[in-house]
């Protein structure tokens, strides 16, 4: 019974435990069931409300709200189906969508970027896009069902603003950035580099004599880099000059101007600051504004009245014998005084204005002279013949105006005027000197037939006994070949076809026999061929340093003398055919420095002149031209002016030549 | 797109909504089976660029061979993704006719939530939705597509007691397969499925659909 009950006990149990089991499934099902109910409520909760949210018109807060039911893709799909029922796809904005575009990118030419358009094609604005995208980033990812306890906060976008699509091109803007930040650093380093240069002009002004040198070289430097200035310069200065002279004079003018732009640039504003900053104020000096111009003209003639005090004690301190400091002085202030000339040249306005400030300078008298001058050589123009003789004319009245200069430099009393033009010729005599060598007497004191000669004699004769050496040579060759082919001659014919090889074998062992000779003789580094003795001309190699300053120097001089020589040749009647050879070799014996050749391009006229009167005195060709009557006449007016004659330039070559002697 | 190949397209799709809808049963006359590209031109015009045809003009009603009342829409809708507007708008056309079935035939596609409200009408409305690509051809002409048979109730029941079945021990086909899309099939219908034999000639299978 026990064991029955116990049984039964036990199956009791056991259904007991089968129908808990299977209450638990159930329960266990039923929760599974309401969880997934729950699940598809949920979703058809969203379904619900991107349905609401699809219609008009729809409040902020219902937005926010429903923003706790929704997933992002939810919310992509609001905005997909208002933009398919053409209205603006943020939720809340009820604009209709119009005239949407069929592009895919839109490009910002403002922005310079490239924006993918096509989400921004579901909006009506940019800012409802931005909108939009800043609610989208907002909305909770987590699965709808299980967000009972949390609670998303949203909150709209309100600025108005935003992007007109996602941005294709990448990051530019960081650079930009930098690029911008660098700049700005750049300017404001330079606009204290300026002032700086400022106090430092005003310095220099009042420092001594030696500060002058230096200064000197610093605006030369200016000058270099403020080529873009330049440009500008020139074509000005074109448009003025073109009426009073033709191309050539044309271009040793303008290079002053150039010259005188950058001084006064760089005296009245901003000296060696970069190019970018120049180039507007100088606009600004050459600008329409009179009164702007008018101020930097002052400030400029203030300076320059300052310079010409120092100067003038300078003069009196330093006497003539001191020529180097003097020469440095020199062209530093005809720049000062021609600026004035150009100004006056290049702003017709200013002219009045900076006749004005002559008068303030204190130098009446001299701006007297001048215009008598320029007067008289109106008047002579008629006699002398030619355009390039009116040329001159202008030409003297610039060399005037610096010989000018010179005056107030070296004497702070203008009356004399004689005296002082006699120094400028003096002080370019000085500076020829200087220049001229042994070896430029040497060279004008032979006849130039004869200099060639004896200068190449050594060589000829010492060819011609070296190519009787060589015959010798090759006739023992000769005869050491007739053996070889006589005893061959038989046996073999084709042996006499290489004969012409022959010949040249001949030839390159001569060649052969050259260079060991020479190279015997301690002539190594020449090399000369046949040719070279025939035609006796001196070879010139070129320098080993490519730098050569002496090569640069002597190009220079060449060149500036070039660019002035036709004023000198033409009323000589000369080509410069006729004189180039021999020019070029006496410019070649010349000894230039750094400082010497400094000089202005109506100085070099003047350097042109002595110049040609020494070679006169080696070629009949040119001696014959300076005593024609035309050219008389003419260095009579050109010297006249500087109130000298053609005797006392003689007589300063004398001296040159004697002095070096 | 140019008109011309607009035109084509139409024609095939409608061509083949014609097939589709005289196998499943409706009735459709032999000339609109027939139907060659010139007299669709003729019909409907040949300018769908200016709405001639327009998307809408080609709306095709048919009705049940078996029972004239239980009719099917097609739709062509005209903008080319179609949202829930367009479906409700469809409904109530649906209502106002009293026709339950409808196929939609879209351009692109459909908005999910679009989808989500056809199957939410899904026991009282039947709507289904293909697009216009999976009808440019009959998939069931196709050399390696199977014949394939609807069996009636009757012919169901009549084969689970032949073989002694449960429905379940049936092999299956899955409603969303593109035949039984074609065949508007829906759970628990048996298809047919012959096939050719090398050696008996003729293999004859059975699929539940699921």
């Amino acid at each position: 019974m026990k064991k029955n009950s116990n049984e039964k006990y036990h199956k009791g149990r056991e259904k007991k435990t089968g129908k808990e089991e299977e209450n638990k499934q159930l329960e266990k099902k039923k929760l599974l069931e309401a969880k997934i109910r729950k699940q598809v409520a949920s979703e058809e909760k969203a379904f619900r409300i991107v349905e609401r949210l699809i219609e008009n018109p729809i409040t902020e807060e219902f937005l926010k709200d429903s923003c706790q039911f929704i997933a992002p893709h939810h919310y992509e799909d609001i905005v997909e189906e208002r933009s398919i029922t053409k209205t603006c796809g943020y939720p809340v904005c009820c604009k209709p969508l119009n005239a949407i575009s069929k592009q895919k990118y839109h490009i910002s030419t403002k922005d310079n970027k490239v924006y993918d358009i096509t989400e921004r094609k579901s909006f009506c604005s940019n800012h409802c896009y931005k909108a939009s995208r800043y609610l989208q980033t907002q909305l909770s990812t987590t699965p709808l069902w299980s967000r009972e306890e949390e609670r998303v906060c949203v909150s709209l976008l309100t600025t108005n603003s935003g992007l007109p699509g996602v941005e294709v091109v990448g990051p530019i803007e960081t650079v930009w950035k930098e690029v911008h930040q660098l700049n700005k650093l750049d300017q404001s380093e330079s606009k204290v580099k300026k002032s700086d240069d400022n106090n430092k002009e005003i310095n220099d002004i009042t420092r001594k004599t030696a500060d002058i040198k230096l200064k000197d070289e610093t605006l030369l430097e200016q000058g270099c880099v403020e080529d873009s200035d330049d440009e500008k310069d020139e074509h000005v200065c074109t448009d003025i000059d073109q009426t009073k002279t033709n191309n050539l004079f044309e271009g040793t003018f303008t290079e002053n101007n150039a010259s005188d732009c950058k001084t006064s640039v760089a005296q009245a504003d901003n000296a060696g600051c970069p190019p970018v900053e120049s180039i507007p104020e100088t606009k600004s000096t050459k600008g329409d504004n009179p009164s702007q111009t008018e101020d930097k003209m002052q400030q400029l003639m203030k300076l320059l009245d300052r310079r010409k005090q120092l100067l003038g004690q300078l003069a009196e301190i330093e006497t003539v014998s001191e020529p180097s400091m003097v020469q440095n002085t020199k062209p530093k202030t005809q720049e000062n005084l021609e600026t004035k000339s150009s100004n006056q040249q290049q702003m017709p306005i200013d002219k009045d204005v900076s006749k004005v400030h002559r008068i303030d300078i204190n130098f009446p008298k001299i701006v007297h002279v001048e215009h008598e001058q320029k007067n008289a050589g109106i008047s002579e123009r008629d006699i002398s013949d030619g355009s390039s003789v009116f040329k001159n004319i202008v030409e003297s009245e610039c060399s005037k105006t610096f010989d000018v200069s010179k005056e107030k430099d070296t004497k702070p009393k203008p009356e004399n005027t004689k005296m002082s033009s006699h120094s400028v010729i003096q002080l370019i005599c000085q500076s020829v000197k200087t220049w001229i060598t042994t070896e430029t007497l040497e060279c004008l004191q032979k006849p130039a037939e004869q200099d060639q000669t004896s200068k190449t004699w050594s060589r000829t004769h010492f060819d011609a006994l070296y190519q009787a050496l060589c015959k010798r040579v090759d006739a023992g060759e000769f005869e050491i070949e007739d053996i070889g082919t006589e005893s061959n001659m038989d046996d073999d014919k084709d042996q006499r076809l290489p004969i012409p090889e022959f010949e040249k074998l001949r030839v390159e062992t001569k060649d052969y026999a050259n260079k060991v000779q020479r190279y015997f003789a301690g002539e190594l580094f020449t090399e000369p061929t046949e040719k070279d003795y025939q035609e006796n001309t001196p070879v010139y190699l070129p320098t080993v340093d490519t730098y050569d300053q002496m090569q640069i120097r002597r190009k220079i001089v060449m060149e500036r003398l070039q660019n002035v020589i036709q004023d000198v040749l033409s009323p000589l009647k000369l080509t410069l055919q006729d004189v180039y050879t021999e020019y070029k070799d006496m410019i070649g014996t010349f000894s230039l420095d750094s400082k010497n050749i400094l000089h202005k391009p109506a100085e070099w006229t003047i350097i042109n002149l002595i110049l040609l009167r020494m070679l006169s005195r080696k070629n009949i060709k040119i001696k014959k031209a300076f005593l024609q009557p035309s050219s008389v006449t003419y260095f009579k007016i050109l010297l006249g002016r500087l109130g000298t004659n053609l005797q006392q330039i003689d007589m300063y070559i004398d001296d040159l030549l004697s002095i070096t002697n | 797109m140019d008109d011309e190949q607009e035109t084509y397209k139409l024609w095939k799709i409608r061509k083949t909504i014609m097939q589709l809808c005289h196998d499943r049963g409706y009735l459709v006359t032999q000339d609109e089976l027939d139907q060659t590209l010139d007299e669709f031109k003729g019909q409907f015009g040949d300018k769908p660029s200016e709405r001639k045809p327009a998307r809408s003009d080609l709306i095709v009603l048919v009705a049940h061979n078996d029972d004239p009342t239980d009719q099917m829409f097609v739709f062509f809708p005209e903008e080319p993704k179609v949202g829930i507007k367009t479906i409700k708008t469809y409904c109530q056309r649906m209502q106002e006719e009293n026709i339950t079935r409808a196929i939609i035939v879209v351009q692109i596609g459909m908005t999910p939530s679009a989808k989500q409200s056809l199957t939410d009408m899904a026991p009282k409305y039947i709507l289904e939705q293909f697009i216009e690509s999976e009808l440019l051809i009959n998939i069931t002409e196709h050399m390696l597509v199977p014949e394939h048979v609807v069996l009636t109730p009757e012919e169901k029941a009549e084969l689970l007691s032949r073989y002694r079945l449960k429905e379940s021990q049936l092999p299956r086909i899955q409603q969303g397969d593109p035949v039984s899309r074609y065949f508007g099939l829906k759970r628990g219908q048996v298809v047919k499925i012959i096939r050719n034999s090398e050696t008996a000639g003729r293999y004859v299978s059975y699929r539940l659909v699921v």
